[in-house]
């Protein structure tokens, strides 16, 4: 007999400190070791070795922040789509609707270069958000009219949509390259397997206006997705506007997935694991699972982050390389779970 | 008198002058179906009074699901051809017609771990009421359907007859603020039941027809239908053929032109139903 007994409410304060710790300790680890007298120094903008101040306002703070608004994003993303598709095996990066937000975003970089050396905000702010929310709004369409039937959505047609879709945009980009400015190019070899380096101001300010936009918009809707779980036809009947809804969601999802390709690039299974992890804790109520989708989320791509910055110091990975060492053997695992299902 | 949301004030003006207890729960007028050339549903008219429990019988692509999804609205366009409680359904504003018309599926997809509660208190989705209050109002049909032991159960981890029950909650969740004035749709409700699970569904269905909620039903059990029927419904080829009490709806006649079967009916020696016997085709 299976009893369902979630931590509930319960599980929100750990899982906050637990990210408040997080981002303080990825502040002082890094290739250059800082004091806790001098880190706060820095920040309080009081005297300190320029390096340090430098390191700590451009780099550690920008990225930590960063971090934290992209994984909550991506959570968030990936729990609405495995809502939408009623289904735990989707995941923006798997399906392919990373794929098309790069597509949309390498597509803006190269043929809006020649602007970029007298407008950067409009490209990084502008055009390339824009292009990256198309791709995969796109993508996301097309997948889920591919996939789905009366009966629900298949899963088999939307993984084999997603691996099509990844591989076109692939070899779209491989094209792109040799059409690319130097420039151009560097931007590119970003987007293959993500990195958090980008981390500007304006960069933030984007994504923290997006994951403030998705979360309010998703927690309205987040007993109507409940509802969705059972079926769209049984939605429809409690009284949904499905097809409103389903629009609305996937759209969403759509910016959020584009909007953080365009800041970070691909960064895989961050999307996939945080789900799962979140219905484990509280369940698949998404009043609770979204919030801590959220929090779990930034936790997550905080660690990776940080693992991807001190484990070939002074060098760095690109952190969509931990997550993919971490989230492909999940996945793995899922799809055994589920074998007999697909 | 109906209220109305403050959500859909621009169809206001449609629900004006109405007063549920007069009007007919379910009209169903000339209604018919087409595709592909193929009639699915041909010419139906009928009529349900408030508290009727109305089972549709039929063989095997009879129209019996087409009808009823068409008046579910998950097909076709009703026009005007099918009103509850006296408007056409199109003009219902969804969120309304939610609160006076459940469906209870014949299987749902649910596959994430929600707890029965939790699936129970999905009904309440169209309220106009707290969350508070929803969780009392489903606790009391989960008692009513009996699995308030279930409660926080896994949904997935249980029987086919304990589902079908927890969702029998969610509906009447839904239906909680029709004043019980609700029209409940049930497809093929017993069709993974055992034989006690099946009458324990069809009796609390009796019970809810006394409250006033009106329940159209499909079915295949013949005798079951009979036993709990107020109201018989025979389709063939999309066709309405007979339209009656048990009695006198299902005569060895009318059943074995339908079913193109040959039956031998008789008198139940307590409840005084018809029983219906498949003869040997021999």
């Amino acid at each position: 007999m299976l009893i369902v007994r979630y931590q509930t409410r319960h599980i929100f304060v750990p899982t906050g400190l637990l990210l408040l710790a997080a981002a303080i300790g990825s502040i002082f680890i890094g290739p250059l070791p800082i004091s806790i007298q001098q880190a706060i120094k820095a920040l309080l903008n009081q005297e300190v070795a320029p390096h340090v101040s430098l390191v700590m306002q451009q780099v550690r703070v920008p990225r930590m922040l960063l971090c934290l608004a992209i994984g909550a994003i991506l959570a968030l993303s990936g729990t609405v789509m495995q809502g939408l598709f009623r289904n735990p095996l989707a995941d923006p990066g798997i399906i392919g609707v990373s794929g098309g937000a790069a597509l949309g975003a390498a597509l803006a970089i190269v043929i809006f270069a020649p602007l970029a050396e007298f407008y950067p905000l409009l490209l990084t702010l502008g055009t390339v958000p824009v292009f990256a929310f198309f791709g995969g709004s796109l993508v996301t369409f097309l997948v889920y009219q591919l996939g789905s039937n009366q009966h629900g959505t298949s899963v088999a047609i939307m993984l084999l949509a997603g691996v099509a879709i990844s591989a076109l945009a692939g070899a779209a980009l491989g094209l792109l390259n040799y059409y690319a400015d130097e420039q151009a190019l560097r931007d590119l070899a970003l987007w293959s397997m993500g990195s958090m380096a980008g981390a500007t101001w304006p960069n933030i300010a984007l994504a923290w206006a997006t994951l403030t936009t998705l979360f309010v918009c998703f927690r309205q809707d987040a007993n109507k997705l409940n509802a969705f779980l059972l079926g769209e036809p049984e939605a429809r009947h409690m009284g949904i506007q499905v097809e409103v809804l389903k629009r609305r969601l996937i759209l969403l999802c759509a910016a959020g997935v584009g909007i953080s390709v365009s800041l970070c690039g691909m960064i895989g299974f961050v999307g996939l694991i945080i789900p799962h992890l979140g219905r484990m804790l509280v369940g698949p109520n998404h009043t609770l699972l979204l919030p801590l989708s959220a929090l779990l989320g930034g936790l997550l791509l905080l660690i990776a982050d940080t693992v991807s910055r001190v484990i070939v110091a002074p060098a760095e990975l690109p952190v969509g390389i931990i997550t993919a060492l971490a989230g492909a053997p999940f996945f793995i695992a899922l799809l055994f779970q589920q074998r007999g299902k697909i | 008198m109906l209220k109305l949301s403050a959500k859909t004030p621009h169809l206001a003006h449609h629900f004006n002058d109405i007063h549920i207890p007069q009007a007919a729960p379910l009209q169903v007028s000339h209604l018919t179906y087409q595709v592909q050339q193929q009639t699915l549903v041909d010419d139906i008219s009928f009529a349900l009074k408030r508290g009727e429990c109305c089972v549709v019988l039929g063989p095997n692509g009879a129209g019996k699901s087409s009808l009823l999804k068409l008046i579910s609205g998950e097909i076709g366009q009703a026009g005007h051809n099918i009103r509850l409680f006296g408007q056409p359904r199109d003009i219902w504003p969804d969120g309304l017609l939610a609160q006076h018309l459940a469906i209870l599926p014949q299987h749902s997809q649910l596959s994430f771990a929600f707890s029965a509660f939790e699936v129970a208190q999905l009904g309440g989705l169209s309220l106009p009421v707290s969350q508070h209050k929803i969780r009392r109002i489903a606790e009391q049909n989960m008692r009513a359907t009996d699995v308030l032991h279930l409660a926080q159960r896994a949904y997935p981890s249980l029987s086919g007859g304990e589902k079908q029950r927890v969702h029998l909650a969610r509906v009447l969740t839904q239906l909680s603020c029709a004043n019980n004035h609700g029209l409940l749709i049930l497809d093929e409700p017993t069709s993974a039941l055992d034989l006690a699970q099946q009458h324990k569904v069809l009796q609390l269905c009796r019970q809810l027809c006394q409250q006033g909620i009106t329940v159209l039903m499909v079915l295949h059990d013949l005798n079951l239908a009979a036993q709990y029927a107020d109201r018989i419904l025979l389709l063939k080829s999309g066709q309405l053929l007979v339209d009656g009490a048990p009695k006198q709806a299902l005569t060895a006649e009318n059943i074995e032109h339908v079913y193109q079967y040959p039956v031998k009916v008789m008198s139940h020696p307590e409840l005084e139903h018809p029983i219906i016997m498949s003869k040997s085709h021999h």
